[in-house]
């Protein structure tokens, strides 16, 4: 039986807005898809079913409490371990965690995207590449507006009111300063072809030699399974 | 005899001590072979053997007009139609052009380093990857001050004056905002070893790639 090799934890944050979605995805796309996963940070919003739905909408959704980063990490270190996960899912509409959940198999490659994985630590000590993507405040602020006001239906009151109380100093106080992480920093994220492609590159030459490393251990005589 | 095909050109740019030149020589140092090779923008500061030493010495080194910006893009141009050139080399302490040229053969890669390297327009069209090396700014004037009191002869007193009067200025007013253009934004230049490692294998890609459409061809 081939042994496992360790997969390689890409951790992609930024700004809402940033693009930073864009490239996990882009990245993703260049990759043989049974070789690469995403784990998105927004599918592991705490589940607020206790809480009344007024309740639930005063919550502070960039501020790391409103995340489960414990499940996040248990389930990355799962995946590492080579065990499949089912993923929650999350229900932007009634803000609580949805029933569905997402089979996910491990892979060579495992993505950790989402606005605060850098400001982590539990996170960033999985992480072998930190990237962060970068753009200008007022290019985040328009890509939210137009995605908040088109995606989730949301009033432009409503959305510039949510960006200046809890959107803009989240971003101050935690995602601006866990750039210091990164080992590279991506401008103009998602039409940034040149470090979509570099990076993919360096993704895909990990994936060669993973397959390497299976070749050369199938053809090798089995060897004894050593006790757990 | 082996034509380099589809030269490329990597760009490196940074305030004056982020770590460029040291990532640029240690992307150098995976390969160390004829197929890279490195060349300084500092190469090609203007001469001004008609002034003095004392009006070379306020000459502003950080500005776009000290350096030879046509000499530097035609150089380049050659390079990359398969031409040698003749890469000038400067003398500091003195602010002069020497007499000796270094011969610098075609290469596939050809990184490209200096501050300014992505300020000018006619430079980063030539770029097929634009890199900026970002570091804090009080690191970087503790590296200028010991490099420039170690290798290039300068007193303590200049160094900070030349800093606060024209390095300072023109890194916000040049050097900065051209960090806009960089495809890759790299902290702390070198001991980034996973930045180092991620354009090894680029490179290693655009050389195998090289390799095959030679291989085509023949």
């Amino acid at each position: 039986m081939a042994e496992r090799q360790k997969p390689l934890v890409i951790g992609i944050a930024g700004g809402s807005g940033s693009g930073k979605t864009t490239v996990a995805k882009a990245i993703s796309k260049r990759l043989p898809a049974d070789r690469v996963l995403i784990l998105t940070e927004d599918a592991y919003y705490k589940d607020n079913a206790g809480l009344s739905m007024e309740e639930r909408k005063a919550i502070n959704y960039d501020h790391p409490n409103a995340y489960d980063t414990d499940y996040m990490v248990s389930q990355l270190k799962q995946l590492l371990n080579g065990q499949a996960i089912e993923m929650p899912t999350y229900n932007f509409n009634t803000l609580t965690r949805a029933k569905d959940t997402i089979h996910v198999e491990p892979a060579d490659i495992i993505i950790v995207e989402g606005i605060l994985v850098l400001a982590s630590e539990e996170l960033r000590q999985f992480m072998d590449v930190k990237l962060f993507v970068d753009a200008d405040d007022d290019i985040r602020f328009i890509r939210r507006l137009q995605r908040d006001t088109q995606e989730r239906g949301r009033s432009i009151d409503w959305i510039i009111a949510q960006y200046l109380a809890t959107v803009k100093p989240s971003f101050n106080q935690f995602i601006e300063p866990s750039k210091k992480y990164a080992d590279i920093i991506i401008p103009r994220g998602g039409e940034n072809d040149v470090a979509i492609d570099m990076v993919s590159s360096k993704l895909l030459s990990i994936i060669r030699d993973h397959k390497r490393h299976e070749r050369s251990e199938a053809t090798m005589p089995a060897k004894p399974n050593p006790a757990k | 005899m082996s034509h380099k095909k589809h030269p490329i050109i990597i760009g490196i740019a940074g305030g004056s001590g982020s770590g460029k030149t040291t990532i640029a020589h240690e992307l150098y140092d995976q390969f160390k072979n004829d197929r890279i090779r490195i060349i300084t923008e500092d190469s090609y500061y203007k001469d001004h053997p008609e002034m003095t030493q004392e009006e070379r010495d306020q000459i502003n080194f950080d500005h776009p007009n000290a350096f030879d910006t046509d000499l530097l893009i035609s150089q380049l141009q050659d390079l990359t139609s398969g031409k040698a050139v003749e890469m000038p080399v400067y003398d500091f302490p003195t602010h002069l052009r020497k007499h000796e040229t270094v011969h610098v053969e075609p290469a596939d890669i050809i990184i490209l380093e200096g501050i300014l390297v992505l300020a000018i327009p006619e430079l980063r069209d030539l770029m097929a990857i634009k890199i900026y090396v970002d570091t804090d700014d009080d690191i970087r004037l503790i590296r200028r001050q010991r490099r420039d009191m170690a290798e290039r002869g300068y007193s303590f007193d200049y160094i900070i004056d030349q800093y606060m009067a024209t390095v300072k200025p023109s890194y916000h007013q040049f050097v900065e905002p051209s960090k806009r253009y960089a495809d890759i934004i790299v902290p702390e230049g070198g001991g980034n070893q996973v930045a180092l490692d991620m354009l090894t294998t680029k490179i290693r890609d655009i050389l195998r790639r090289n390799d095959l459409e030679e291989q085509k061809e023949a």
